[in-house]
């Protein structure tokens, strides 16, 4: 039998449809990296850290531009059963996908022959953590001062029991029927990361869409905040 | 009054005769960094607050030289990318590399100021070395290059401020090294200036900060 995870209009957590988990966007927390930022998305806890741009080794050099790579990692304290510290085949592919949402946001183009790292650290698992893991970096990112066209803001819609419900947590990921990942650079008007686990119908598709988009203002919002926290705190000292 | 920005953040709308660190986008004006949104006389412009030394051409930059080969030495001018003086440069004449031997002018670890002369393929920065291009100091520090590079090239007061009130002698690149000359007391003054430029955000009220800070400082040593 199928579990259920709404009743009476709320989920497992007590959320509403549309409603985001909590979160928290901490900018500048490590000190030796370029750019940097912790995340804290429902249960998910994230550090972002940039280095770069640096010295490109010959192999993978791009002449016309910078070099982005990203590892993304789950610690082995991260899920509740110790995970193996060595990347799993979901974690290249994460890896990947967070560097292909982030780098239609970034001008290249003034480092060649240089190469950006990025490190993701999960250090506590939860639902959504490639969504949270492409917000955080966004903002890492602009901490570390790359050029950028728009911040990077990344959120999850899916279906449980029926309903469309926006940023699933761990027990909505694994028990619904569907999970689709979007990552919007908002100002530009356009999709930079588009997944989709399970099956809807396209109606339930771009109502989908619209909701994950009314999800990533708000996300923005946080963004943005997190970001004049860092660069106006010596004025709020006063 | 400049306001506080982030990456794809509206700056301005209208028509402007030139334009920094923002991207045109139709009417709009779009930041490309977290920095300080200046509009004034056609100009809007976005002061960056974090990111790392981008070269331009004319940039006064010290670097410290991390390799001497016959023709050339390289030079870490702390950002993404090195620079390199070529030994003609530094003997203001043509040179016969197998008569002349580079390393009697430069030695790894100095210290040398100069100008970016050219940028090559968009990463090769040539440097022509200053008149007094030797550097010699009693302490270097690292400042956010891109704070460095707003007081440089805003011909800030700040710089010379700070050589007023501390009394060392003080040389700033728009790369973010500052080299100091002077004993303890003064290189400690110095840091306490550099400190407060790098943990204020708010450009405008930097130069008076500077000078409480500074008063402060030479007020308790004299007591």
């Amino acid at each position: 039998m199928e579990n259920q995870l709404i009743i009476n209009g709320k989920r497992s957590d007590g959320r509403g449809p549309t409603d985001l988990r909590p979160l928290k966007i901490d900018v500048g927390i490590i000190k030796n990296a370029a750019g940097s930022s912790y995340i804290e998305h429902g249960k998910n806890k994230i550090i972002v850290a940039i280095y770069g741009p640096k010295d490109s080794h010959r192999y993978g050099m791009n002449l016309e531009k910078a070099t982005l790579r990203c590892r993304y990692h789950m610690s082995p304290f991260s899920t509740e059963e110790r995970k193996n510290p060595q990347p799993s085949r979901r974690e290249i592919e994460i890896s990947k996908v967070i560097r292909d949402a982030l780098e239609p946001s970034l001008i290249l183009e003034n480092f060649p022959k240089t190469m950006i790292d990025i490190f993701v650290e999960v250090l506590q698992s939860d639902g959504g953590s490639r969504s949270a893991s492409i917000t955080a970096a966004s903002v890492a990112l602009a901490d570390a001062g790359i050029p950028m066209k728009d911040l990077v803001e990344a959120v999850a819609v899916g279906k449980v029991n029926g309903t469309l419900v926006v940023d699933l947590n761990d027990i909505e990921d694994k028990e619904g029927e569907a999970d689709m990942p979007v990552a919007f650079m908002l100002n530009e008007n356009k999709i930079t990361l588009l997944q989709m686990d399970g099956k809807m119908t396209v109606e339930e598709f771009k109502a989908g869409l619209m909701m994950a988009m009314e999800a990533a203002k708000k996300i923005k919002e946080i963004q943005k905040e997190a970001l004049l926290k860092k660069y106006s705190h010596d004025e709020n000292k006063k | 009054m400049s306001k506080l920005v982030v990456p794809g953040e509206i700056v301005a709308k209208g028509n402007f005769r030139s334009w920094v660190n923002v991207l045109k986008k139709g009417e709009e004006y779009l930041s490309l960094f977290v920095g300080r949104a200046e509009i004034s006389g056609g100009r809007v412009r976005v002061i960056r607050l974090s990111g790392p030394y981008i070269p331009k051409v004319g940039d006064f930059v010290i670097g410290v030289v991390t390799d001497v080969q016959p023709l050339a030495a390289t030079l870490d001018i702390n950002s993404y990318v090195n620079g390199y003086i070529l030994a003609n440069a530094f003997f203001k004449r043509r040179i016969d590399p197998s008569k002349f031997d580079l390393s009697n002018k430069v030695n790894i670890g100095d210290l040398v100021a100069a100008r970016v002369k050219k940028i090559e393929r968009g990463k090769d920065i040539v440097l022509q070395p200053d008149q007094k291009w030797k550097v010699e100091g009693d302490a270097i520090f690292y400042i956010s290059p891109a704070k460095a590079h707003y007081l440089y090239a805003s011909r800030s007061r700040i710089p010379s401020k700070i050589k007023e009130l501390t009394g060392a002698e003080l040389r700033l690149g728009a790369n973010g090294i500052v080299v100091v000359k002077g004993d303890l007391k003064k290189i400690e003054m110095v840091k306490r200036a550099l400190d407060v430029i790098e943990s204020t955000y708010n450009l405008n009220g930097l130069y008076n900060e500077i000078i409480k800070v500074l008063n402060k400082d030479g007020k308790s040593a004299d007591n």
